[in-house]
């Protein structure tokens, strides 16, 4: 080989350092991430209600995330105005790509039960034959620091120092998990096998705290349902408040004709919409994917100010103003 | 269509003929270092396409258009191993430059080319 290769020598160095330094352009990281547009995926595939054919025309929209940086990703990135460049946070460099998912599944399944239970209180004010009843069962954890390895993304927080989640709503159970240090009882579900563990931990002042979802148990729901969306690699809350209307039109039976409706916004179970990240690259998903009507975040109008689409564009702040809009854009 | 099996059975039958000339001049060892040199060189040529193609991925509409052209580089990439395998062979066994390296070159990278076509088309099936 050698022989072969000094047969080409001139040509060999005179092309190596072109070649490391564009190897290095693609493979180098930097410490920011990127934000592009991405698509959408039909609500009708992540939830299932026995009995009824669910509304084929809501839609969530997801963004791509890629991090770290390569230096050519950023050139590809400065061309337009399509996506955009953040740096990398301390609690993104210490969260790998497995737990990224996790947490991204986390906060979809904890989005999904209260999409089911808003959904489901909002129909029932209609037909009350659709019922649901659940109790709040503690946090999910969606982020913990790398170093703290007894903790899991996923394990669910029962008890904190000693305050146990039953004699707590999900708003003082979260303000009690803002402490940073405790002794935590989680609950830890591995392959259908149930185990409990005290896991205690103190955070460093310049470590991040850690980050909960909250997790409600739905004891029952008429008509019932499944969740086929959380085998699905999509993951994140954002989804949260259109997935709450695409339940509700299907529940109802609502016809509101042949409109593709998409939307952003993640649902917390006072109603209020929640804000989300990307809403720029989420507009040009959108426009993209030729939507007729888009629902956002209502404080995310000056986020969009500058920017024109072809869609009717509803923001809104409680899941009521979303269920009100839609009907009037259905008449 | 008889003559044309007939020049197929023909074609495998020079290929085999020349496949044994060829093993009789070559040895373990030197179809090691071979196999190995063709490997690292033919990454080494392939590496950088590839990797811009990856990079590119961000661009959310282009996903088909660049996945299909990966697929297209790993089918070219049995041909460019192939090529840099038998001259790496012919460096370390001057006697191979008497032998037709075309017919086993051409016969061995379509059958591998072919082979990652069926597995590329499988998972892009899968992912669009």
């Amino acid at each position: 080989m050698l022989t072969l290769l000094k047969r080409f020598k001139k040509l060999i160095i005179v092309l190596i350092f072109p070649y490391l330094y564009v190897l290095f352009l693609l493979i180098a990281p930097t410490n920011q991430q990127i934000l592009a547009p991405g698509g959408l995926t039909p609500v009708q595939e992540t939830v299932a209600i026995e009995g009824i054919t669910m509304s084929s025309q809501f839609h969530t929209i997801y963004v791509y995330n890629y991090y770290p940086m390569t230096p050519f990703q950023g050139f590809l990135a400065s061309l337009g105005d399509r996506m955009d460049i953040y740096p990398l946070s301390i609690r993104d460099k210490d969260t790998s790509w497995r737990d990224e998912y996790l947490s991204g599944q986390v906060s979809k399944l904890s989005s999904l039960q209260i999409s089911v239970i808003k959904a489901y209180e909002l129909a029932n004010l209609e037909d009350n034959e659709i019922s649901v009843t659940y109790h709040f069962e503690g946090l999910m954890i969606s982020y913990r620091p790398s170093r703290i390895k007894d903790l899991r993304i996923g394990d669910i927080v029962l008890s904190i120092n000693g305050e146990n989640y039953s004699d707590h709503d999900e708003m003082s159970f979260s303000e009690l998990a803002k402490v940073r240090e405790a002794t935590l009882l989680i609950k830890r579900v591995t392959d259908e096998e149930v185990t409990y563990h005290e896991i205690s931990y103190s955070l460093d002042d310049d470590e991040p705290s850690l980050r909960f979802y909250p997790n409600y148990v739905i004891d029952q729901a008429s008509p019932s349902f499944t969740l086929p969306g959380l085998d699905s690699v999509v993951g994140g809350p954002s989804g949260g408040m259109i997935q709450t209307l695409s339940i509700y039109v299907s529940l109802l039976k609502l016809n509101i004709g042949d409109i593709k409706i998409a939307g952003t916004g993640t649902i917390l179970m006072s109603g209020n919409v929640g804000l989300i990240g990307g809403i720029r690259q989420k507009i040009y998903t959108a426009i993209d994917e030729d939507v007729d009507l888009f629902f956002i975040p209502k404080a995310h109008l000056e986020d969009i100010d500058d920017m024109s689409y072809p869609f009717d564009l509803i923001a809104v702040e409680t899941i009521e103003q979303a269920v009100n809009a839609l009907y009037e854009a259905i008449n | 269509m008889k003559p044309s099996i007939d020049t197929i059975f023909q074609f495998f039958y020079r290929y085999k003929k020349l496949l044994k000339l060829i093993e009789k001049q070559i040895t373990m060892h030197s179809v090691v270092k071979s196999v190995l040199g063709a490997l690292l060189l033919s990454i080494f040529v392939l590496g950088l396409p590839v990797l811009v193609i990856v990079n590119m991925f961000i661009i959310a509409k282009l996903t088909l258009f660049l996945a299909i052209l990966l697929v297209l580089i790993v089918m070219a990439w049995p041909f460019l191993y192939y090529a840099f395998y038998y001259a790496l062979l012919k460096n370390y066994h001057d006697k191979l430059n008497e032998i037709n390296t075309k017919i086993p070159y051409m016969v061995e990278s379509t059958i591998i080319s072919l082979v990652l076509m069926v597995i590329g088309i499988i998972v892009l099936s899968v992912i669009f």
